[in-house]
């Protein structure tokens, strides 16, 4: 049984939850997918101290791009990306959409993975549809559910399994915050004192979690580590996990391992294992 | 102003009822499901035979038929595709709508020559992508997201300004994204029922209730304003006149005005595409709608503009 890779993205990233990371995870994942002041102190500033610590501390580095890259905000993702690539400070790059995928041509190093949140709604990998994204580069499906890890495979693309964190219900462009303030949020309640609200609705069944930009089932267990057949085990190339805070990364361990219960629990692929695009 | 296609008001149809009435009530073009293929329940969407006869129907008027596959397919070759697609083409569809790559690449290779339009469900937000499926793929035109904000639809029509811009003008309120979105859709015994409509009460828990007002966000600046009703639903009123915004719409480059609600009521496809009708004339006769002077209105008007100001 190979032992998986993990690329561990956080709710707020700094030099020491790196430090803590080091031994657990092959990976990290920089980059917010809607506003950098929730994940960095100096939001886009700081990726690169952050980059150049991983690499140093010999992970590899991927960049989770913006949800949405209209034509306000694409240049700026591509401008940091050409400068990322050109300080080798990156291996891959999660994308959400079809142009990012395209604008990536000029960087043919970089491995392109198609993140969990570029598909449509309940979305169901199809045979074309894997085919197509082969077609354009893309060497990892992150994928949600146990289920399609065999779909994806077959289709003879590597898989990324969402394995460990919250799942989101749906997003938004707007922040919370903001669209409740009215003025802009500089982390004022929401995601720095990390105190969601609940938005429920009376006449449907339905009650979220509304965390800036994301509403998460209210019900659902915040951190989550879907059931796997042993047999789809050897089928992953990765899983990846969203931590809030270092103090996780022992409970992560333990979901992890508990995976392999019932036969002996291969360590994960360590910081410096190499990328296979 | 000249638009690649002419411009036009899109209606919903879930049944031939529903194609009838569209019609009458002045539609330039109607958009159908075809059973297996739709993100509607099947109950609302139409068979291959029933596509014919409702070619027919709009044909028969001048008008034009869209055919909307936009459901979430295991296979959709599986699906009798390619079969379904030859069909589709022999009758004289007007449009796919498709809502999957997937869906697109499956197309090409079943040799379908049917206009593909890209719905919303593919997320384009930049030229890059659409330049790409224009040019790998022949679509000619895209459903813009309900969350472009207006300046970033005029980009993206200087950008891609041979690609025909649909919105979402009437009927549709996603409140986060219309995409990635995984909210259950389907809560009543295969009814399709949308959480985005409900307006949600915000609070930090069951006993304490954070005075923010009830939430009822639209993640879009393109909306005109919405009207709670009672049981806690959201609407459009009938009273408010669309025609300025349809104008400014108009004005960057938006050519085909579409209304959602295919499992509404016949009355509902009336009413609102008589009403969508009636703004988008209005607009189009509007002298500022023709006067070259006032194009660069809205830039001028900009809210960032303004700030800039002394």
């Amino acid at each position: 049984m190979k032992a998986p890779s993990l690329y561990v993205t956080a709710q707020r990233w700094s030099l020491a939850f790196l430090d803590a990371l080091r031994g657990h995870s092959t990976g990290v994942v920089l980059g917010d997918l809607f506003c950098q002041k929730r994940m960095f102190e100096d939001e886009w500033f700081d990726i690169f101290d952050l980059a150049r610590h991983a690499r140093s501390a010999g992970f590899e580095v991927v960049l989770q791009t913006p949800a949405y890259n209209t034509p306000r905000s694409l240049e700026p993702t591509l401008a940091l990306i050409r400068k990322l690539v050109r300080e080798n400070l990156i291996d891959a790059v999660l994308v959400h959409d079809i142009g990012v995928v395209q604008a990536m041509k000029e960087h043919p190093g970089v491995a392109l993975w198609w993140d969990r949140f570029s598909f449509n709604r309940d979305f169901i990998p199809n045979a074309p549809l894997i085919t197509f994204l082969r077609e354009q580069r893309i060497s990892r499906i992150e994928v949600t559910r146990s289920t399609h890890v065999g779909d994806v495979a077959d289709g003879g693309c590597g898989v990324l399994l969402y394995g460990y964190g919250p799942e989101i219900a749906s997003f938004g462009r707007i922040c919370y915050t903001e669209y409740f303030l009215d003025e802009p949020c500089e982390r004022k309640i929401l995601c720095a004192r990390s105190r969601p609200f609940i938005a429920s609705v009376d006449k449907v069944p339905l009650q979220y979690l509304a965390d800036g930009y994301t509403l998460l089932d209210r019900d659902d267990p915040m951190v989550r580590l879907p059931p796997l057949e042993p047999t789809l085990l050897d089928r992953i190339d990765g899983m990846t996990a969203y931590l809030r805070g270092p103090e996780e990364i022992p409970a992560l361990r333990e979901a992890l391992d508990a995976l392999w219960r019932g036969g002996e629990a291969p360590a994960l692929a360590g910081s410096g294992a190499a990328l296979r695009p | 102003m000249s638009p690649l296609h002419p411009v036009e008001v899109l209606a919903p149809a879930g049944n031939l009822e529903h194609v009838e009435a569209a019609l009458a009530a002045g539609a330039d073009a109607v958009y159908v499901g075809l059973k297996k293929f739709s993100a509607r329940p099947d109950a609302w969407s139409l068979s291959l035979d029933e596509i014919r006869t409702a070619v027919r129907m709009a044909h028969d008027a001048r008008r034009r038929l869209h055919i909307a596959m936009n459901a979430e397919l295991r296979d959709p070759r599986a699906a009798d595709l390619e079969q379904s697609a030859r069909v589709l083409e022999e009758i004289g569809v007007d449009a796919f709508i498709v809502g999957d790559f997937g869906l697109i690449h499956a197309l090409q290779e079943a040799g379908s020559q049917v206009p593909i339009h890209a719905s919303t469900l593919l997320g384009l937000y930049n030229a890059e992508g659409i330049r790409f499926l224009q040019r790998k793929y022949g679509v000619s035109r895209v459903v813009l997201n309900t969350n472009l904000y207006i300046d970033e639809i005029a980009d993206l029509h200087f950008l891609c300004p041979d690609i025909e811009l649909e919105m979402i003008a009437y009927g549709g309120v996603c409140f986060n994204d219309n995409r990635r979105c995984r909210q259950p859709h389907y809560l009543f015994e295969g009814e399709f029922c949308v959480g985005c409509k409900q307006i949600y009460d915000a609070h930090r828990g069951s006993e304490d209730l954070v005075v923010l007002g009830p939430l009822s966000k639209v993640a879009s600046q393109v909306r005109p304003p919405e009207i709670p009703l009672q049981g806690g639903r959201l609407i459009w009123s009938p009273e408010i006149d669309l025609s300025a915004l349809v104008g400014l719409f108009l004005k960057v480059g938006v050519i085909s005005f579409k209304i959602e609600g295919r499992t509404r009521t016949t009355e509902y496809v009336a009413q609102s595409t008589r009403k969508l009708r009636e703004a988008l004339d209005r607009a189009l006769e509007s002298p500022e709608l023709a006067d070259p002077e006032l194009n660069t209105f809205f830039y001028l008007a900009h809210p960032s503009r303004l700030r800039a100001e002394p």
